[in-house]
Formats: structure tokens, sequence, C-alpha cells
């Protein structure tokens, strides 16, 4: 995994389709998001969303292959209506699908797998596929200060 | 969730009547498999009562959920009762046994 962050503080992951990294991402999203007054809870449940996309892309993008490539970026975001959040995008190279059929699956339907993408969806304010220029995925998902799971108020930033 | 990664830690107990699985940890799709895989052991050996202390998990995915999904499956084909004691953390248990379901209070957390 390597990981820089540059001048204006966007977190920039070049990761390999490999499960291990998952921890590894967690811990640089953390380091990004806490300092930025991001509560532990907004940035536990910003790290599940990540979690989820990377390992859909693992396990549908990519097959469950190893050694291929996703890129993820993290940057701070200003929304005339809903304020200050954090955009995440996604990019995979695998297999593109029809943005319309990736739904998860119904959950009265009580079987392993197929949760992913409910979990993104009630971690974060908006969730967007599309298909990526020159072949594979883009996932864009933002997450707005005002929003949390938990319902406890976010804090201010820090120095 | 830390800084740090927290590796997956299990420990197997023997216990009055089956076996007691301490899961401590983060569960994601790099780790999963390995619970998965020793939770399937332990229910080949038929225990007439597994429970799985989840009470030490610091960190849990979908492909965690899943496990727990499968296993609640699984075990239901082999047990009389499965059970998901109320308690601030995620515990399961099974039993072969319908006298054996209930549980103390201090198992939960």
């Amino acid at each position: 995994m390597s990981s820089r962050m540059n001048a204006s503080d966007i977190l920039e992951l070049e990761l390999s389709s490999d499960p291990h990294i998952l921890p590894g991402v967690r811990a640089e999203l953390r380091q990004w998001a806490l300092p930025r007054g991001w509560t532990e809870d907004q940035t536990a449940e910003m790290a599940l969303a990540i979690d989820e996309a990377i390992s859909n892309v693992i396990c549908h993008g990519y097959g469950g292959e190893k050694t291929h490539r996703i890129l993820l970026s993290v940057r701070s975001v200003q929304d005339p209506e809903a304020g200050e959040g954090a955009e995440i995008r996604v990019r995979d190279f695998g297999k593109q699908v029809d943005p319309t059929r990736i739904c998860g699956r119904d959950l009265d339907n009580v079987r392993p797998g197929g949760l992913g993408v409910h979990i993104i969806r009630a971690m974060m304010n908006c969730v967007e596929y599309s298909p990526a220029e020159g072949g594979g995925m883009l996932l864009v998902m933002r997450k707005y200060r005002g929003h949390s799971t938990s319902g406890k108020k976010p804090r201010g930033p820090t120095a | 969730m830390s800084s740090q990664p927290d590796e997956l830690r299990i420990e197997l107990a023997d216990v009055n009547r089956g076996q007691l699985v301490h899961v401590a940890g983060e569960v994601d799709l790099h780790s999963s498999p390995q619970l998965r895989t020793l939770l399937l052991q332990v229910l080949e050996k038929e225990p007439e009562l597994l429970i799985l202390d989840l009470s030490a998990v610091s960190y849990m995915d979908s492909s965690g959920v899943g496990t727990m999904v499968e296993l609640k499956r699984l075990a239901k084909h082999r047990a009389d009762k499965w059970c998901w004691p109320a308690c601030n953390r995620v515990c399961g248990a099974y039993s072969r046994s319908p006298s054996s379901t209930s549980f103390s209070p201090s198992w939960t957390t």
C-alpha cells in the first residue's frame, strides 16, 4: 500500500486487491479524519463504508484475485446545502457493471453476503456508482458533518 | 477502532457440555475466513453446547456478519435452539439440548 497526503490534504492510497490491506486502510482513514474534527463514531462509519467498498471490489470486481489495483482518495468538501463533509472515491479497474444493479440483496432474505451495499448506504449520505473511463468502476461517497448513525453531535476541528 | 490493527485472536475452551469460543480483535474480509474455518471445525465436532463470545471483537464488517449468519444456519440444522443473548456486545450460542438454552446474566457484558 502506498499513501500520500498532498498539499491540499487529500489522502490518496494506491492499494492491491488483497484483503490484508484493509486494517491499514482503516488506520489511514482514522489518521486523516480525527484531526479534522470527525467524531470517533463518524470516523468508524466512514472506515466501515470504505472497508465494504474495497471488499466488494476485491470479491466482485476482481473475483478474489489479489494482484489488481484499487485507488482510494479522501478529501474535504463543502456543499452549499449540506455543509462541510468528506468525499471518498474508490476506483477499480475490474469488471464494469450497470450501476442500477448494485443494490444489495433483499434484507428479509437472511443469508451470508450481499450486505455491503446496504451498510455503505447506511454509513454515508450520498453513494454513487458509475462506470469509470478506461474500464472498471468509480464509487463516490459523501458524508457530511451532521450525519452520524449514532446520533452523537460532531465536535469541531482540532489544531 | 484503533490506529494499530487489532489482529484477530481466537481461543477455545471446554465448558461443561461443549465449547466456548472467545473471539477478539478485528473481523474483516482478511480475517473472517480464519474465523469461519475454525467455527466450522468446532461445529463438525457437534458439541452439545457452543457459546460464541464476541465481547472482545473491536470491529466487524459484513464478511464477519456473513460468517455469523452462516454459522447460525448450520447450527440450526443441528441444534434445538439458537440464541442471541441480549447484551451490549454480540454473543451467540446454540444448544442441542432444550434444557440447556438458558443463559445466566453473568454471561452478558
